[in-house]
């Protein structure tokens, strides 16, 4: 079974996306902040980081620099979701490698459709 | 009622106790007078500014903002506005400073505020919407089609919510002038096409007709192409929406100045007095047509805001039971409104002095067959390489077939005259592209804002110098200064054939300075070996004198100068030198380098 690591501090946010995914067969495991995130990143080694942007302490994007030092990390795949779809923030996600960068409220359809492409799951399953 | 005239006393009174900052300062930009207030927002002694210089840019008719000292003590921002006046007699200028702090920090707040409503509404409706769609899809359990139904209801409002929060997200910042629009040349017709397609599904779920009634030949705007695809979803979604039968048409027409859009529909029709509010924010008549898909009530004010960002109209005709047309007209493409476009961005991104250049290349043919394929752009790519260095910024644009656009803003101070530098960059990198062949170019230029405070202006006295500047070019006058009479003939006849009539001769350095007393030269083409005074000298005279310092000048020598070597002159900004006598090929393009 794929494990997402989910990263935001909205506590509502965490629990809808986990149960969301449990439900579309993935395991989670979820981060209330950046510092957490990157740590649970390094240790859970998740097929899939999805990832809000703005966010405590260093922010998401920082984040994901954060996590292409490291050997460990740099090769997760990141998926940014965050409230400001602005083009800048977008093209600075994209720069930095980010897999894919939804805007919230999103359509969970999408969100998983999105997750399991990035995955390579089949999207039947 | 009329107003009885204030005495002196009254007039002084107003003057001391006004908020308003005011002085007057002379043409030669010494204070003169100045109130409490001024001296206050300064925050200087009236004495410490009596007969000193103002110190910020002085323009009747330009606002400007500065930073100024508030009452509380506080740094804030100051509106400067100049008018002219008579001050004992002189010709003189009146400055009012009025704090605009205030507005500026609640411009600041509307837009933050805005868009950080936007954010703070988005996460719990990410919350909201999510936890009823879990319910909705049955995750947590067994759910009846009656609960399913009214779950539904509550995503669909959801979303409805989000596209009002990303509507008036966008609306705002169009009004806060924020959006850049990314304007390309772009073919209507084929927008429209394109915009048809993406929305004939849904209006077949309805069973309508969607067509487009389109000219077969392109029909080329300038335009932000998803902007204006925006503008045709909401005009064909409105459509679609409130057209229970029948169909949408849609046509496109134009001529070499205007293009015209229209989309019609067999709806249900706007009544009369509804139709002056119809592009007003949160405009809906009548019934909800369509449940699944409520509207913001903004489409059209955004729609509005957008055709008009792009120098364009919008209408609509409509009456109860007779269906509507909208219609939007925007420029048909110039290069003109490329070249709009760009001055317009160099002067919102930054109200700083810039020069703008236009240099328009003659002769291309022969830059297309030694350059090949892309040429202007290579050509343009040069100049910008050369320029770099010189500039604090630059930016160009270049116009197929051979016309190429700079913006250049200078390093220290206000330089704006034309320059020497920009000039010779200029040349520098179109000869060395083109070195071996007739190459040719005129140019004009002109200073914002100094030729004008709109895009319009400074292109338009750009273009009028440029009209000018190759005859101009041609009449400038040229010295020969040596004393083999018939070299000097033949030298003459060949600036004529190239197109210089205006050649005086002096036979020798003493004559030469007699000519100068009447006469500045625009070019020097000086013999080094003569009697009485040796061409050394004449340049050691030359660079003594203010008036004869900067005339440039051309060595005629004995030797020769290659092709290569000349740029190399170039590079050394040094007095270039030709051999003797003179070929005609390098003598053109040395006199072209230097006038």
């Amino acid at each position: 079974m794929p494990k997402v690591l989910i990263a935001d501090d909205d506590p509502d946010i965490l629990a809808t996306l986990e149960m969301r995914l449990k439900a579309s067969q993935i395991q989670v495991v979820t981060a209330p902040d950046c510092n957490q995130a990157i740590k649970l990143a390094y240790a859970e080694q998740p097929d899939l980081i999805l990832m809000d942007i703005k966010m405590p302490t260093i922010g998401g994007i920082a984040a994901l620099d954060n996590m292409k030092m490291y050997a460990r990390t740099k090769n997760i795949p990141v998926i940014f979701i965050t409230a400001f779809p602005g083009h800048e923030v977008r093209e600075k996600a994209m720069e930095l490698g980010a897999a894919d960068f939804i805007a919230k409220p999103f359509d969970s359809e999408d969100l998983v459709a999105r997750i399991k492409k990035v995955l390579k799951m089949d999207t039947e399953g | 009622m009329s107003q009885p005239t204030p005495d002196h006393q009254g007039l002084q009174a107003i003057v001391e106790r006004t908020g308003d900052g005011l002085l007057v300062v002379d043409g030669e930009r010494i204070i003169r007078f100045c109130n409490p207030a001024a001296a206050s927002l300064l925050s200087r002694k009236p004495a410490d500014l009596l007969g000193q210089p103002f110190d910020h840019p002085i323009k009747i008719g330009q606002n400007l903002e500065i930073g100024i000292v508030r009452e509380s003590g506080k740094s804030g921002t100051g509106e400067l506005r100049v008018v002219g006046i008579e001050w004992h007699g002189q010709k003189s200028h009146l400055i009012s400073i009025r704090d605009v702090s205030e507005r500026i920090l609640f411009d600041r707040l509307k837009d933050d505020f805005i868009s950080n409503v936007s954010h703070e509404l988005r996460t719990p409706l990410t919350a909201m919407r999510e936890s009823v769609s879990l319910i909705r899809d049955g995750i947590l359990g067994a759910v009846t089609e009656e609960q399913k139904k009214f779950l539904a209801v509550c995503v669909r409002n959801a979303d409805h919510l989000r596209r009002i929060v990303d509507t008036l997200l966008d609306i705002s910042k169009i009004e806060a002038g924020k959006v850049k629009l990314a304007m390309k040349k772009a073919d209507l017709a084929e927008i429209v096409s394109s915009s048809c397609d993406v929305l004939r599904p849904v209006a077949a779920r309805k069973s309508l007709t969607l067509e487009a009634a389109l000219p077969g030949k392109p029909m080329d705007a300038f335009v932000d192409r998803d902007r204006i695809a925006q503008v045709l979803n909401n005009l064909i979604g409105n459509a679609i929406k409130f057209t229970p039968s029948g169909g949408i048409r849609l046509a496109v027409s134009g001529n070499a100045e205007r293009l015209e859009c229209s989309v019609s529909d067999t709806g249900r029709g706007i009544a009369e007095e509804d139709l002056p509010s119809v592009f007003g924010k949160f405009q809906q008549f009548g019934p909800v047509a369509d449940p699944e898909n409520k509207g913001t009530g903004l489409g059209l004010a955004i729609s509005r805001e957008i055709v008009r960002m792009h120098r364009g109209d919008i209408s609509v005709k409509s009456a109860i039971h007779q269906g509507s047309t909208f219609t939007f007209t925007l420029p048909a493409y110039t290069p003109e409104l490329e070249v709009l476009n760009h001055l317009q961005n160099r002067i919102s991104d930054s109200r700083e002095a810039f020069v703008f250049f236009c240099i328009h290349l003659h002769e291309t043919r022969i830059l297309e067959s030694t350059i090949g394929a892309g040429w202007l752009d290579k050509v343009t790519r040069r100049i910008h390489k050369i320029l770099e260095s010189g500039f604090k910024s630059i930016s160009s644009i270049h116009l197929e077939p051979d016309r190429i656009f700079l913006t250049l803003e200078m390093s220290h101070g206000n330089g704006l005259r034309p320059n020497r530098k920009l000039l010779r960059g200029i040349k520098e990198a179109v000869f060395e592209l083109g070195i071996d062949s007739e190459l040719d170019f005129s140019y004009g230029m002109s200073d914002f804002p100094q030729d004008g405070e709109t895009p319009e202006v400074v292109l338009n006295a750009c273009l009028d110098r440029l009209k000018h500047e190759k005859t101009e070019r041609l009449n400038k006058t040229i010295m020969l200064v040596d004393d083999e009479k018939e070299l000097t003939e033949a030298t003459k006849t060949l600036l004529e054939l190239i197109g210089y009539p205006n050649v005086l001769i002096a036979n020798n350095g003493p004559e030469a300075f007699e000519m100068l007393g009447n006469r500045i030269p625009d070019l020097m083409i000086l013999d080094m070996q003569m009697p009485y005074m040796t061409g050394y000298e004449v340049i050691g005279r030359l660079k003594e004198a203010h008036e004869t310092k900067d005339i440039p000048i051309l060595i005629m020598s004995g030797y020769e100068v290659e092709t290569g070597q000349f740029l190399e002159y170039i590079n050394r900004r040094a007095i270039l030198t030709i051999n003797k006598p003179a070929n005609p090929e390098i003598l053109k393009k040395m006199v072209y380098y230097l006038i």
